[in-house]
C-alpha cells in the first residue's frame, strides 16, 4: 500500500518503508503514554509532556507521507489521492449520518471512531484504486 | 487515450520494466499506460515521446 510492493519505484520504498517506521514508533508511544497516563502515575506537566511527544512523533509521521505523496511516481500519487479522498469522504459521511441514528437511539461515537472510519476508508480506497489501474 | 506505447515498447525490445526504469516511474504506471486505463502527465507524455524518439500525437491519440 505504501510503495512496498514490486511494481513502485525505489524511492517509494524507500519513503514507505519510512512511513511505516514512524508509524511503528507513534503507535508505540500512543500505547505507552495511553497505559501511562490512564495508570495516573504522572500528573501536570509530566503528563502534558507525555501527550506532546506523541504529538510530535505523529507529526514526524504526517511529514514522512508528505514526502511519500510529492517524491512519489505519478501513479502512486494517484491512487494515493484516491485513496485520501474515499477515506475522507467515508469519515465525514459516517460520522455526520451517524449523528442522526443517534437521535433514534444509537450507541454516541466518540471522536476516535472518525479517524478509525477514515483509516479503513483510506485503507479501502488504495485498495481500490491499485486494483483500478492494475 | 488510446496509445501506440505497447507496438512501441516491443518494436525497441524493451520490457515494461525497462522502460519505466527509463521514465524513471514504476512498471505499474506503464502497464496502465498501455492499457489505457491511465493517461499520463503531459511531462511524463514528452518523455515518453523522448524515449522513442517520436511526437507525443504519433504515440498518443486523444480520440
Amino acid at each position: 500500500m505504501l510503495g512496498t510492493h514490486e511494481a513502485t519505484t525505489e524511492a517509494d520504498r524507500i519513503n514507505g518503508r519510512r512511513i511505516i517506521g514512524w508509524s511503528l514508533a507513534w503507535a508505540a508511544t500512543v500505547l505507552v503514554a495511553t497505559a501511562v497516563l490512564a495508570s495516573d502515575t504522572i500528573s501536570g506537566p509530566a503528563a502534558w509532556l507525555v501527550a506532546a511527544v506523541c504529538a510530535a512523533i505523529g507529526v514526524g509521521g504526517l511529514g514522512a507521507y508528505r514526502r511519500y505523496v510529492a517524491e512519489a511516481d505519478e501513479l502512486t500519487r494517484q491512487i494515493q489521492l484516491e485513496g485520501i479522498a474515499f477515506g475522507f469522504g467515508l469519515g465525514v459521511l459516517v460520522t455526520l449520518s451517524w449523528s442522526l441514528f443517534e437521535f433514534a437511539g444509537a450507541p454516541v461515537l466518540n471522536a476516535s471512531t472518525a479517524g478509525t472510519v477514515m483509516i479503513f476508508g483510506y485503507i479501502g480506497g488504495v485498495l481500490l484504486a491499485t486494483h483500478r489501474y492494475r | 487515450m488510446k496509445n501506440r506505447l505497447r507496438v512501441l515498447r516491443a518494436e525497441h525490445d524493451l520490457t515494461q520494466a525497462q522502460l519505466a526504469s527509463q521514465l524513471e516511474v514504476s512498471r505499474q504506471t506503464v502497464n496502465a499506460i498501455e492499457v489505457g486505463k491511465y493517461d499520463p502527465s503531459l511531462p511524463l507524455a514528452f518523455k515518453i515521446a523522448e524515449v522513442f524518439s517520436q511526437k507525443i500525437e504519433d504515440i498518443f491519440d486523444p480520440a
